[in-house]
């Protein structure tokens, strides 16, 4: 009996919510993207962020700045919301078949 | 008039049969499932990997089609991605090595989890087990 219980246990796979998986990476994303931003206008310099501000090219209206970083932080999060979202969906029709 | 007050539910009533060994296992199994339910790795590995396939896929069509993107140093992935380019043909072998090396990332990741949960589950069973073993030993 206990033995079956253990490969009840063993055996059962876990399921991923995949909203809760999509603002997890969404705030990681959006976190990671806001506080890069704004430790590069923190920072300052002749020419803070040259290389970070190149991903205004595909986020419209995103650039080293505090107002960039909160626009970088809701781009961040939407990206990664559709990541997590992605990843949740696709591992539970797999996994839980 | 005061309402009646509800009476007192007596002891030989209260669903003492709930506390019992079967019923308590019963009731935590689905939390334990819960707590330690391992990832599937091939599962796991294949969703990251298709999110990586959708996002190197997704870039490289944003920066053929928008000219704001046209100086955005895409290219240099080709420096690890055997074959890769910021052109239409790139997009499928972007594609490819995203859906590759997410593949792996998610893998990996599933395994570390599980090993760690499995490190976790073992403590724990070999701790109860000590308790037990030292609560035997004292009534020796």
């Amino acid at each position: 009996m206990a033995t079956s219980r253990e490969d009840n246990l063993q055996n059962t796979l876990l399921s991923l919510n995949a909203r809760a998986w999509g603002i997890a990476f969404g705030l990681v994303l959006g976190g990671g993207l806001f506080l890069a931003t704004l430790f590069l206008v923190i920072k300052g310099g002749p020419t803070p962020g040259q290389h970070l501000q190149l991903l205004g090219a595909f986020f419209p209206g995103y650039q080293v700045s505090f107002l960039g970083s909160l626009v970088g932080f809701v781009y961040g999060f939407v990206l990664g919301y559709a990541l997590g979202r992605i990843i949740g969906e696709v591992y539970n029709r797999l996994a839980l078949r | 008039m005061s309402p009646k007050p509800e009476p007192e539910p007596s002891r030989s009533e209260t669903p003492s049969a709930d506390f019992s060994a079967e019923n308590t296992e019963e009731r935590l199994l689905p939390a334990l499932q819960l707590a330690f339910a391992p990832l599937h790795k091939a599962a796991f590995g294949t969703a990251t990997g298709v999110a990586g396939a959708l996002l190197l896929a997704g870039l490289t069509i944003v920066k053929i089609l928008s000219p704001r993107a046209q100086d955005f140093p895409l290219g240099l992935l080709g420096e690890y991605f055997a074959g890769y380019s910021a052109t239409w043909g790139g997009v499928l072998v972007g594609a490819v090595w995203g859906f590759t090396v997410a593949f792996v990332a998610g893998w990996f990741v599933a395994f570390c989890r599980n090993l760690a949960l499995a490190i976790v589950s073992f403590s724990y069973r070999t701790r109860a087990e000590m308790t037990q073993t030292r609560e035997f030993l004292d009534h020796i």
